[in-house]
């Protein structure tokens, strides 16, 4: 390579190589996102098309004409407002509730050294790991005899207790790393108790680890579907996931137009607020997710 | 600093109480009655209502039919309010959909949550799983009174669903039978202008409408064995026609192993793999035939139903008149149609087993099932509704009398058979006719290996039957 | 420790310990329980509920089905866990460097994890339909291929059990995993110091020494944990094979959970379920040990 000793063909070289890496990058990335994306527009592109224009051989990629129609009748086929709230409900109980008790528990776990911390740290840790398919019998008896099947309570419950341990462990990690023990000293010098402490030092400072705790558990809760489809699907109690298999009849999707306009009017609300509020999930992970 | 301290305990208690109360709420919410608030009990008083002085309520599900899933919920509870002017009985109509609903059925037969009344199917398997404790109640003593003139009005080869084992369980109200649908304009483009009527003809004509491009991708397909997305119900027709049975009238012996399933098993095969013929992927899950139908790449769906044609009038009407629903070709015997069917019943564990009967019969009356039927484009055995014009009004409409010459129900003396039915690996049924169809396997050794498998779940169910029959 | 603080302490974690035990740890004991009773709906009133010791696992090992949906499950979650990591760490980096219009890109990354699962599913299996596919659309017009391709239905297999739809199945739990698998190694790589890049580039390291020495290595514990995380997730998945495929064709996409699913609520066999999912527990149980001694060691 006695050739490129020279220094102008070693910047020239330089030079190709980063637009060659530059190429491989943009193309890289497009291909990726045209991967993130693809069923997103598929979903939108067909909500806006008739029947025929979806089933037809080969797709049409663009709709002829932009009906917004069966956005209309997605939200009369089924009770959809309802069922939306009953979602917003129950999904947002769940994260108030989540983000409460994993950020109490994470923080006594993290910050104080008390008998047995250890075994519930593992405990969390297991329980992390157990598949949801294999506690559906036992939960839906379970709750059966409890009184709490087909009531907002019994779902609440078992989707707290899903979103916990992962909660109770992101939050551990967060309050580890994330400030100086000075600080929570100085207050008790002060003659702060551990509550007040807790209260007003550390939970204000720990708001991204809280968010993305509240991230985490209200997406468990809106996304599920198996576990309320068989704990509340009574009538207009029902979720939006379960309500949304309302359209399917016994011979399959009635109206795939209006099927994919319900799945975008749930998808859309979601991709907002995260959108919003990303920069505070990622500064809460990171935080989190590295000191843990 | 000790003010501050207070002050603060107290934010973390108001927190933990809006927490709690958020949790009450949730409670109540679950407690509370539903949207629709039932109207005070007013009105004449009951003329055949038990002297009960404190007000009834029941509750029933009904699945979903119908382009709304919202107007026929409505439908329901208009006849239901109407129900309670007449008896007093309040009844509590709510939706499951087709999805959720065979989990619950099974959660049901277990002792789990129910209703007091449903819109049911699988009569005989859930009586066999409810061990006489749960699951299906029959209403037989109460027939005589509440059903006086079913025979009359019904047509009573379509409502065998209803009974098992001389029990009467309840009426059954949507009849569902599957018959043959083809592009008629596709067929006409290759010099076919009439429906084909036995099996060689249904394979000469799939072979000539079919269409392939250079590439060797199929752009026609010539046929499909159905548009039931529940594979197995498809499938077992063909055997019927050529006049094989699956069981002894008695449920308790398999008979598949004779020469009408090896000649059914023949053609069926060489459809798929001989003549290329039937798109070999139409067992899998994500495969719909009537999508292919709508996607206008499939020319003749063996057997449709009649949801299929009201989707083809509402979704797409571009299609009008290019497709035609006619009887079945005939195959070496009978040309009959598979026929499902759902009924109204009581379910044990109920309080007011005579209510429910009463509002289930009140259902049945001949006004209510035009109007269910009409909106939800089911057929009913019930003999008024198929007089309807609405039953009347379209091409294929004036098929269906034609088509109940011939059917065959698709429940079966054992209580085994809709186990076998399941539409999953595993599942009797779907196992044979993949391996045979499919996998290819050799038909001696599916057939043999199959009967055996039935011959097991049923002798299961028998004892069962027997258990249940020493119980009551 | 003074008593008022551990009092607080075990006042703090109480609500959330008794909540995990109730609706978790008992569950999965009761389910254990079940796989040693014999419990098949059909027989229950005849021959009840009787201990039937190893039974149920003697059967299900026995069963073809089973063996090749654990078969499945291993191979899937190599598959999904190396190729989620892979372009998670791709996209991470892109996400890291500062240009107009990240925070648009980082909101669009999200959207495979706030589309439910059986939606996404749905929409998955209609672009996937040969004839019908977007992909094969492209790729015939490409000329790369001639045939459709059946993404969900072609049996040939590869590499002793690899098979188009696995991909395709893959294909679509990558797409769900990839935005958290982005947002935590985003989030590993912000806490890495610049001034390590700023001294490697003095010293004339390329992009690819760059990420051998600095940020691989820098990102070792979130990985570990991501890792882990992924894998028992992977053991335990139902919801997209499930619903894409229910285990076909021919059970290459079956795996563990979608056949416990079936033989509980298809075929009412809760002993042989349970046994199943018994199985599916104690694999997670080893790489969870495994994972909790490692962080332990660490504290």
């Amino acid at each position: 390579m006695t050739f490129l000793a020279r220094p102008a063909d070693t910047a020239l070289l330089r030079q190709i190589q980063r637009i060659v890496t530059n190429a491989f990058i943009i193309v890289g990335t497009v291909a990726v996102f045209a991967y993130v994306l693809l069923p997103f527009y598929w979903m939108l592109k067909s909500s806006l098309q008739t029947d025929l224009e979806i089933m037809k051989i080969p797709s049409v990629w663009f709709p002829t004409q932009l009906s917004f129609r069966s956005y209309a009748r997605a939200m009369t086929i089924i009770p959809f407002a309802r069922y939306i709230s009953n979602s917003l409900f129950v999904s947002g109980v769940t994260t108030a509730v989540c983000t409460i008790l994993a950020s109490m528990a994470g923080y006594v776990l993290a910050r104080h050294k008390f008998p047995g911390a250890t075994v519930l740290l593992m405990l969390f840790l297991f329980t992390q790991l157990i598949p949801s398919i294999t506690r559906v019998f036992p939960v839906y008896f379970m709750l059966q005899r409890l009184h709490l099947l087909n009531s907002y309570l019994g779902l609440t419950i078992a989707y707290v207790s899903f979103s916990l341990p992962y909660s109770v462990l992101m939050l551990q990690g967060y309050f580890r790393g994330s400030y100086p023990h000075e600080l929570e000293e100085a207050a008790l010098l002060d003659g702060c108790t551990w509550f007040s402490a807790f209260m007003r030092i550390v939970l204000p400072i720990s708001i991204p680890g809280i968010i993305a705790v509240a991230t985490y558990s209200f997406l468990g809760a809106w996304n599920d579907f198996l576990w309320a489809s068989l704990l509340l699907n009574k009538g207009e109690m029902k979720t939006i996931q379960v309500g949304l298999r309302d359209f399917v009849g016994e011979f399959g999707v009635q109206g795939m137009n209006n099927f994919m306009a319900a799945c975008a009017m749930t998808t859309i609300p979601a991709i907002l607020l995260y959108g919003l509020g990303q920069k505070y999930i990622v500064q809460g992970m990171s935080a989190g997710a590295i000191k843990g | 600093m000790t003010s501050k301290t207070t002050v603060n305990r107290r934010h973390f208690l108001r927190l933990a109480a809006v927490g709690a109360a958020a949790l009450g709420l949730a409670a109540c919410g679950g407690a509370a009655p539903t949207a629709t608030p039932a109207p005070k009990a007013a009105g004449p008083t009951p003329t055949t209502a038990p002297a009960a002085k404190t007000p009834v309520n029941i509750t029933m599900w009904t699945m979903n039919y119908g382009p709304d899933t919202a107007v026929w919920l409505q439908m329901m509870q208009d006849i239901a309010k109407s129900f309670k002017d007449k008896s007093g009985i309040s009844v509590d109509v709510q939706m499951c959909s087709w999805d959720v609903c065979r989990p619950k059925l099974l959660l049901i037969n277990q002792g789990g949550e129910h209703p007091d009344c449903a819109d049911m199917f699988w009569l005989w398997s859930n009586v066999g799983l409810g061990r006489g404790k749960y699951g299906p109640m029959p209403i037989t003593e109460y027939k005589a009174e509440l059903f006086p003139d079913l025979e009359q009005r019904f047509a009573m080869a379509g409502m065998q669903d209803g009974f098992y084992l001389n029990e009467f369980y309840g009426p059954v109200y949507r009849g569902d039978p599957r018959t043959l649908m083809y592009r008629n304009d596709v067929l006409q483009a290759v010099g076919l202008n009439k429906s084909p009527s036995t099996w060689d003809e249904l394979t000469e004509y799939a072979k000539t409408a079919q269409k392939v491009d250079k590439a060797g991708n199929v752009t026609m397909w010539g046929f499909e064995f159905g548009t039931d997305t529940t594979k197995p119900q498809q499938l077992v027709t063909y055997y019927w026609q050529a006049g094989g049975e699956f069981m002894t009238k008695d449920g308790k012996t398999a008979t598949i192993d004779n020469d009408q399933m090896r000649q059914t098993l023949k053609w069926m095969y060489d459809m798929i793999w001989t003549h290329k013929v039937v798109p070999p992927d139409f067992m899998e899950k994500g495969h719909a035939a009537f999508d292919l139908f709508t996607g206008q790449s499939l020319a003749i769906a063996g057997q449709s139903g009649i949801g299929d044609c009201n989707n083809l009038d509402q979704k797409f009407k571009e299609l009008d008149g290019k497709w035609t629903w006619d009887v079945l070709a005939t195959g070496p015997k009978n040309r009959v149609s598979y026929y499902g069917a759902g009924y109204w019943g009581v379910i044990r564990g109920t309080k007011y087993p005579y209510e429910c009967a009463k509002w289930i019969a009140y259902l049945s009356q001949d006004e209510n099932l035009i109007r269910l039927s009409q909106y939800g484009g089911f057929m009913s055995p019930n003999k008024a509704v198929m007089a309807q014009p609405f039953w009347n009004d379209r091409p294929w409409k004036k098929v269906l009398p034609k088509v109940m010459e011939q059917i065959h129900p698709s429940q079966h003396p054992s209580s085994a058979w809709s186990a076998m039915m399941v539409n999953e690996p595993g599942g009797v049924m779907y196992d044979f006719y993949y391996d045979a169809l499919v996998k290819k396997v050799d038909f001696d050794t599916v057939i043999k290996r199959t009967q055996q498998r039935m011959q097991t779940e049923m002798d299961k169910a028998a004892a069962m039957e027997q258990h249940n029959l020493s119980m009551i | 420790m003074g008593r008022n603080r551990i009092i607080f302490c075990y006042l703090m974690v109480a609500p959330a310990v008794i909540l995990v035990l109730v609706i978790t740890v008992y569950p999965m004991l009761e389910s254990l329980r079940m796989s040693f009773l014999a419990y098949d709906l059909m027989r229950i009133n005849i021959d009840g509920t009787p201990f039937v010791g190893l039974k149920n696992f003697d059967t299900i090992l026995h069963d073809q089905r089973f063996l090749i949906s654990l078969k499945n499950t291993f191979l899937f979650a190599i598959i999904v866990v190396s190729a989620v990591i892979f372009l998670g760490l791709m996209m991470a980096q892109l996400l890291n460097m500062s240009f107009r219009g990240r925070g648009v890109l980082r909101s669009l990354i999200l959207i495979p994890w706030v589309t439910p699962p059986v939606v996404a599913a749905t929409i998955w299996v209609w672009m996937y339909q040969p004839e019908r596919s977007p992909f094969n659309q492209v790729l015939r017009a490409l000329g790369i291929i001639q045939t459709n391709i059946r993404f969900l239905a072609d049996t040939t297999t590869f590499l002793g059990g690899i098979s188009i739809p696995m991909l395709a199945v893959s294909s679509v739990r990558i797409w769900n995993g990839l935005p958290f698998v982005t947002l935590m190694i985003l989030a590993g790589l912000q806490s890495i110091p610049v001034e390590l890049y700023e001294a490697a580039e003095i010293d004339g390291a390329g992009a690819l020494a760059r990420l051998r020495f600095i940020t691989l290595p820098s990102l070792r514990p979130v990985l570990a944990i991501l890792i882990t995380l992924l894998g028992l997730g992977a053991i335990g998945h139902f919801e997209v094979n499930y619903v894409m495929t229910g285990g076909g064709p021919r059970d290459l996409t079956s795996i563990l959970a979608v056949v416990a699913y079936r033989q509980a609520f298809s075929f009412y066999r809760f002993d042989l379920a349970s046994a199943i999912s018994t199985v599916i527990l104690v694999l997670t149980s080893l790489i969870a040990t495994f994972y909790i001694r490692s962080r332990m060691s660490e504290t």
